[in-house]
């Protein structure tokens, strides 16, 4: 009765949520406490609910138990345990389920953590968290139910999509949901203080951790996706301007902006309609996302099998959930006021040109992403936007961010000192020349816009090591250590993600620039040259795998004579989904990867092999890794002074 | 990445139907993205061609330009390119040739044109205008902050505080974070009130129960508690057993097709072998032995109607369920000769519903319906099928009307069939019609239609049976009296069913005492019942009234003389 | 809230602003409703291309006939009146489905089918299996001639007026349909 019991539990929590979501705003409105206060242990009623039904599907799936339709559809017997496991979200109904167990599940966090916070802010954030639930749990119930029961039950699975079948699958959805579930925290705090008609910096410091932790599961989501596009897709490529890529950006650069704004108010108690708005903006663009993703609007390489009636309740979801609130945001956001002014140069006006840039940047990935929609509906003309267009648009914007990185963290709240400014202003000329002197002096042949490239990523470097030395400067401690000591954990976490930022582009930009390709028709024996290692084609040979059988092909990577390493890339079939898959092979060095992919071909005409040298590559994930890493140092020394709550919060 | 040119949905199978199966169960080997032929020689060349494909889409592909993509159109798409590089087009010249070919939607950099001037413009226009509502919200912020002012001033102190370590996000100007610190909302005072009063518990109370309830209420509406788990670890006998008759049926599949095989090859010249080839090969699904034993089949039979319908299902079953054009051919002509052939009425149906005609198609098995009995082997299906067209094309069927059984046309059909084969048809037809007369003993057409399938199954008793119910059910139809004796006549049942006979003679007597082939059946069963001297008056009165030149004087003497 | 700051809120910044977000949403909102409810209606489909041919001259590419390899297939031949131009091949699942609706269209309309990319054998036993209904058929074995009508999938079919113009293009299967919805219609316009 496993499946029946998480069937219940699924209904008892959309329920629950109605309650949540009706009884405590009551409350509020009444002032009554008691309601109110169901708030608390509904939404663990409504959490446990969930998880007991996510609890019951894995089981399913893990029992290969086919009279669920979704086990049935998504599962075969012969898969291993672990792709059992993730296939339980690898479809649109179980991943449904899993983005509706992150919901609820920040909602329980926030009622065990949120003690300190005035009851009415947190009773109204549960509901709005309850609201957003209620509907998700109604989609999933009412259209994409995943217990639907099948009698009689068939003997076996028709499988996973063998793309699916792979470690990528465990990771990268979870984080990226909590990413894009994080940020209705974020949605309904604002949506809370709307409602409460005030924003303050108590608020700000409340919402931060929720945003700071969305940001940083965001980031690394991406991350996991774009690294499992670049070894699955099988032709090196990290970043596609996709729809659905450009649906996860669009919130990752909303919430850049928004953790950046939300320090300004809680610094200073300014911008606080503008933070308001890009909170409930953050997670709208995440809702969008999944709407492209279901809906099947766009068409995407990464589109869950797609259906147009879903999209319809989507729709409804989106106009009821971003509609309404931004609807409070223009009735309610002229009377949020703000504590005070900034000036010209300041952090706030640092910060504002991040947000102005940001967003900036934001929308264009939205106009770029929604325009031949647009145009078609308009028009019925039929255009692509592609990277090309994004090249020209997105990345002039972002330069200008990248440049303007270098100063914002030297100046200071409320009026920034010249000397601070100008320290960082001299290093990072300095360092962009010497590395557009040195670029020019190595590689022969670069392009105008790679020195730019290599210019702007010194530029910022050097900025972030002159902001460095100028706090530690500024420290009354005396030595290095204790200089070094002195330095708060939020500020390593700031330099932290700036690095990683520094990292990312250089990454990129390695890659970009330096990538060497071979694509060449080889027959066992054959010697090719490739960034100066040799590789040796040693042969092919068919193995077996838990669930496939392969055809690999075995090349022996050498240089000066030397044995590096021996890629393996393989073609796939999987026998139960009678599908093939391509594995490329790759030997990852932070100097950058040897990629290799094994293409068509026979023993009679050689087999056509893809050999990549992808300098640097690997620093893209390490840049986002790292900047997740900044995020999570901040949190955590903002964690340890929690006092500060108090003292905003006491009357005076 | 699956190099599918254009997958469409076109549903070639209902849902339910007589054939069953994947249609495209071939494996796609993946064509990788550039091959070392299509790359040019001549490096220069070859990067042009690179960075070019980098600005194509794959029309067919879901956002992938033409270098990446593995599809078939995207190798022409290179390849295109490379020829035109190599008689010296420059890259715009290509661009234009293949934009022409395929329009805009070919390129992964919009072109600047009527469509796209937002495009490209909206970039400029969000960072203009994004920088002018910041410098009015900053105007109006500076002249609504002016009141502020003082208090700026008064801050001034504290700022150096600030600078000196930015980071320190919250340290500063505590005081005016407390002017607007959280304090009471709308409502209640903030924190007041936790403790479990009366009215707490009895919400709790209330909330639970009425979660539970609505819960409760929803799942009997969602839920299948009738469903136990089954985990594929409790269910090894249950497949053990499923695949041991898998193998068994497999085995016996194949053990009939070669035996039928055989049959064909030791006497070609009998059909049936080669009906019984083609049924073990659709058995097996060789849809290729099927055809061709039924068309071995069709040539020896002459084109006999049922042969054609099964030879049109066997090409539709090998065309993955589609009546194909050949396929229809053939229907046409078997109903056009028999418009009763259920199986060509099946597929005529069939054929409609693939063409969305769905009207057509229920009324098409709707005709096969009330020429079917109830049990007809194909009835559920049939059902199923027209109820899916019904719901396809939105059609309100009446509801189901009374089927009078095997009339002419299934018997004409029977006695066409293979014996086996008309003995099962003819059999399922009759053991329903029998049990809807007991029910309904008035239908005399029902018993006339039982009688006549009884006589074709070789079942005189019974068939003299139905036709005395037949008789019974319409006591002064004097032709249906009659035809009944004479059928039981000339079955040689007359000494068995005398006391029924009887009676039916006596009935048609009063009805007309001088009709001449009831006068011979009354002489007939006078001389069963031993009364010959009435028989031979009975005769003699029939001789008497013949014409003159009537055939059967000579035999009525003959029979007279016998008395 | 206090005195002061009620004042403020007063004179806060032009109220437009803060309703822009909301008119965005509602813009982009309003195209995907759009799109969505014509996809669901059958209006959209997102796999048909719009043909940079209509309204221009088909294009005259010369291809050897299937008959007999000798022949050629000139669209200018059959000048005069309406014609459909099925792009088809054996290894298209799809194209299977079509020849019932072109049998019933070539009663009234001359069907020229070319076959794309497939050797002459298999085009042959494709038509013995599921029918033929081209009145001739052409073969396009390197697919220039589809090249050069901007085919970019099997099975396309394209309304040829009888001045040679192409009228329309439909990329996918016609069955009855399509045939009735979309390719009649085109017909009668031609006429």
């Amino acid at each position: 009765m496993i499946a029946e019991l998480g069937h219940f539990a699924l209904i008892l929590a959309f329920v629950t949520s109605l309650l949540v979501s009706v009884v405590p705003l009551v409350g509020v409105a009444r002032g009554n406490a008691a309601l109110m206060q169901l708030a608390v242990p509904a939404t663990l009623v409504m959490t446990g609910g969930v998880l007991i039904a996510f609890a019951a599907l894995v089981w399913a799936f893990v029992t290969s138990d086919f009279s669920v339709a979704l086990v049935t559809s998504h599962s075969h017997s012969a898969k291993p345990l672990i792709y059992k496991i993730s296939g339980t979200w690898g479809n649109h109904e179980g991943s449904l389920l899993l983005w509706i167990v992150i919901l609820v599940s920040f909602a329980a966090i926030l009622t065990f953590s949120g003690r300190a916070m005035p009851i009415v802010l947190k009773t109204r954030t549960l509901a709005i968290q309850g609201i957003v639930s209620a509907a998700f749990l109604a989609f999933s119930l009412f259209t994409s139910n995943p217990f639907a029961r099948l009698s009689p039950a068939p003997l076996d699975g028709n499988g996973l999509n063998p793309v699916l079948q792979d470690p990528g699958l465990a990771l990268h959805p979870p984080t990226l949901y909590i990413g894009y579930v994080g940020l209705s925290m974020a949605f309904s705090f604002a949506v809370a203080g709307l409602l409460d008609g005030r924003i303050d910096r108590a608020w700000a410091i409340y919402v931060r951790p929720w945003i700071t932790a969305a940001w940083c599961a965001l980031t690394i989501g991406i991350a996991l996706g774009s690294w499992w596009a670049y070894y699955e897709l099988g032709w090196g490529g990290w970043w596609f301007w996709d729809p659905v890529e450009n649906a996860s950006l669009m919130p990752w650069l909303a919430t850049t902006a928004l953790i950046h704004s939300v320090s300004v108010v809680a610094a200073r108690g300014i911008f606080k309609s503008w933070t308001v708005l890009l909170a409930i903006l953050a997670f709208s663009l995440s809702l969008v996302g999944t709407f492209i993703v279901r809906s099947g609007l766009l068409t995407s390489v990464h589109s869950f099998a797609s259906d147009p009636a879903r999209g319809v309740f989507i729709l409804g979801i989106l106009l009821f959930a971003i509609g309404i609130p931004l609807a409070l945001f223009a009735w309610r956001g002229p009377q949020l006021t703000n504590d005070g002014d900034y000036q010209p140069v300041s952090r706030e006006f640092g910060l504002l040109v991040n947000n102005f840039l940001l967003t900036a940047a934001t929308i264009v990935v939205l106009i770029g992403t929604f325009y031949p929609l647009g145009l078609e509906m308009v028009s019925g003309a039929r255009i692509t936007v592609g990277p090309p267009y994004f090249d020209a648009t997105f990345n002039p914007i972002m330069g200008v961010l990248v440049l303007a990185m270098a100063f914002g963290p030297v100046m200071a709240w409320r009026r920034g000192t010249l000397p601070g400014l100008r320290l960082v202003a001299s290093s990072a000329i300095v360092a962009a020349l010497a590395a557009v002197l040195a670029g020019l002096a190595l590689v022969t042949g670069i392009s105008l816009a790679g020195l730019a490239g290599i210019g702007m990523i010194a530029w910022l470097g050097g900025g972030i090591l002159a902001d460095m030395v100028h706090r530690m400067r500024r420290t009354h401690h005396v030595g290095f250590g204790a200089r070094l000591g002195a330095i708060q954990l939020p500020v390593w976490g700031m330099w932290c993600a700036h690095l990683g930022m520094v990292v990312f582009l250089l990454g990129a930009l390695g890659n970009g620039l330096f990538a060497s390709e071979a694509v060449v028709r080889a027959k066992p024996g054959d010697v090719i040259d490739l960034a100066g290692n040799e590789i040796t084609f040693a042969g092919i040979e068919a193995r077996q795998g838990p669930n496939y059988v392969t055809s690999t092909a075995m090349l022996d990577l050498r240089r000066d004579g030397q044995l590096l390493a021996r890629l393996e890339p393989e073609n796939r079939l999987y026998t139960a989904e009678r599908q093939t898959t391509t594995e490329a092979a790759i030997r990852p060095r932070l100097s950058g990867d040897d990629y290799a992919v094994l293409g068509d071909g026979d023993a009679q005409m050689g087999y056509t092999l893809r050999l990549y040298h992808k300098p640097l590559v690997s620093w893209i994930w390490a840049g986002a890794g790292l900047m997740a890493l900044g995020g999570f140092l901040a949190a955590i020394g903002r964690a340890r002074r929690p006092q500060r709550i108090a003292e905003l919060d006491a009357p005076t | 990445m699956k190099p599918v040119l254009r997958s469409c949905g076109v549903m070639f199978l209902l849902a339910a139907g007589i054939f069953v199966g994947g249609i495209f169960g071939g494996i796609t080997t993946p064509a990788m993205a550039i091959t070392a032929e299509e790359m040019l020689d001549d490096p220069t060349l070859e990067s042009r061609a690179r960075e070019l494909s980098k600005q194509l889409r794959c029309l067919v592909c879901q956002n992938q330009s033409i270098d990446d993509s593995d599809a078939e159109l995207a190798r022409d798409l290179r390849r295109e390119v490379r020829g035109q590089l190599m008689t010296g087009a420059t890259d715009s010249e290509i661009i234009e040739t293949l934009r022409g070919k395929y329009g805009d939607y070919l390129l992964l950099n919009p072109p600047i044109s009527s469509g796209t001037y937002i495009l490209w413009l909206a970039p400029l226009a969000v960072l203009i205008g994004g920088a002018g509502l910041v410098l009015a919200a900053r105007r109006t912020r500076r002249t609504g902050a002016a009141t502020g002012q003082a208090q700026e001033q008064s801050q001034e102190q504290s700022q150096e505080q600030s600078q000196e370590q930015p980071h320190e996000a919250v340290a500063g100007s505590d005081d005016q974070a407390s002017r607007s610190g959280f304090g009471a909302g709308s409502g209640s005072g903030s924190g007041s009130g936790f403790g479990f009063g009366s009215g707490f518990g009895y919400i709790y109370f209330a909330g639970g129960a009425l979660v539970l309830a609505a819960s409760l209420g929803l799942y009997l509406m969602l839920g299948r508690a009738d469903l136990g788990d089954q985990p594929l670890a409790q269910r090894q006998a249950e497949i053990e057993t499923a695949a041991k008759a898998q193998n068994q049926q497999a085995e016996t599949l194949a053990a009939a097709l070669a035996r039928a095989k055989q049959q064909t090859i030791d006497e070609p010249t009998n059909v049936g072998n080669w009906l019984r080839l083609a049924q073990a090969a659709a058995m097996a699904d060789d849809n290729q032995t099927e055809i061709r034993a039924l068309t071995t089949a069709r040539e020896m039979t002459g084109d006999d109607v049922t042969v054609k319908s099964m030879l049109a299902e066997a090409l539709s079953r090998a065309a993955g369920g589609q009546i194909t054009v050949p396929a229809r051919t053939l229907i046409a002509s078997v109903l056009a000769s028999s418009p009763d052939e259920p199986r060509a009425l099946y597929l005529a149906g069939l054929a409609a519903y693939q063409d969305e005609d769905y009207a057509r198609a229920v009324s098409i098995w709707q005709r096969l319906r009330t020429v079917s009995v109830d049990d007809a082997p194909w009835m559920s299906l049939l059902d199923d099928n027209i109820a899916d067209a019904a719901a396809a094309g939105g059609i309100d069927i009446p509801e189901a009307q009374s089927r009078p059984g095997p009339d002419e046309a299934d018997i004409a059909a029977a006695a066409e069939m293979s014996d086996e084969d008309r003995t099962a048809m003819i059999e399922g037809m009759v053991s329903g019609l029998a049990e809807k007369l007991a029910e309904n003993p008035d239908d005399v057409e029902g018993w006339r239609r039982l009688g006549r399938a009884y006589e074709v199954l070789g079942r005189p008793e019974d068939a003299a049976s139905a036709l005395i119910s037949a008789a019974n059910a319409v006591p002064q139809d004097i032709d249906q009296q009659v035809t009944t004796l004479q059928m039981i006549v000339t079955s040689g049942l007359g000494r068995q069913y005398i006391t029924p006979a009887s009676r039916l003679i006596e009935r048609a007597t009063l009805l007309a005492p001088d009709r001449l082939d009831l006068l011979f059946l009354r002489g007939h069963f006078a001389k069963l019942e031993g009364r010959t001297d009435k028989a031979r008056e009975l005769w003699q009165r029939l001789l008497g009234q013949l014409p003159s030149d009537s055939p059967y004087i000579d035999d009525l003497k003959a029979a007279i003389a016998a008395l | 809230m206090t005195e002061q700051s009620t004042n403020e809120a007063r004179r806060t910044g032009p109220k437009l602003s803060f309703i822009l977000p909301l008119i965005g949403f509602l813009i982009l909102a309003g195209f995907a409703a759009a799109a969505l409810f014509a996809t669901l209606s059958g209006s959209r489909n997102p796999a048909q291309l719009p043909s940079v041919l209509i309204s221009k001259p088909a294009p005259a590419t010369p291809v050897p006939l299937l008959d007999n390899g000798l022949g050629t297939l000139d669209l200018a031949d059959f000048a005069g009146e309406p014609l459909l131009v099925n792009f088809f091949a054996s290894w298209c699942a799809p194209c299977r489905a079509e020849a019932p609706a072109l049998a019933l269209l070539a009663e009234g309309v001359t069907v020229i089918g070319i076959a794309y990319k497939d050797k002459p054998a298999d085009t042959s036993a494709f038509l013995t299996q599921f029918g033929n209904p081209f009145s001739a058929i052409g073969v396009d074995r390197d697919g220039r001639l589809g090249f050069a009508w901007g085919v970019y999938g099997v099975p396309e079919s394209y309304v040829i007026g009888s001045d040679g113009t192409v009228l329309l293009r439909h990329a996918g299967p016609i069955d009855r349909r399509v045939l009735d919805e979309v390719v009649m219609p085109a017909i009668k316009d031609a006429r």
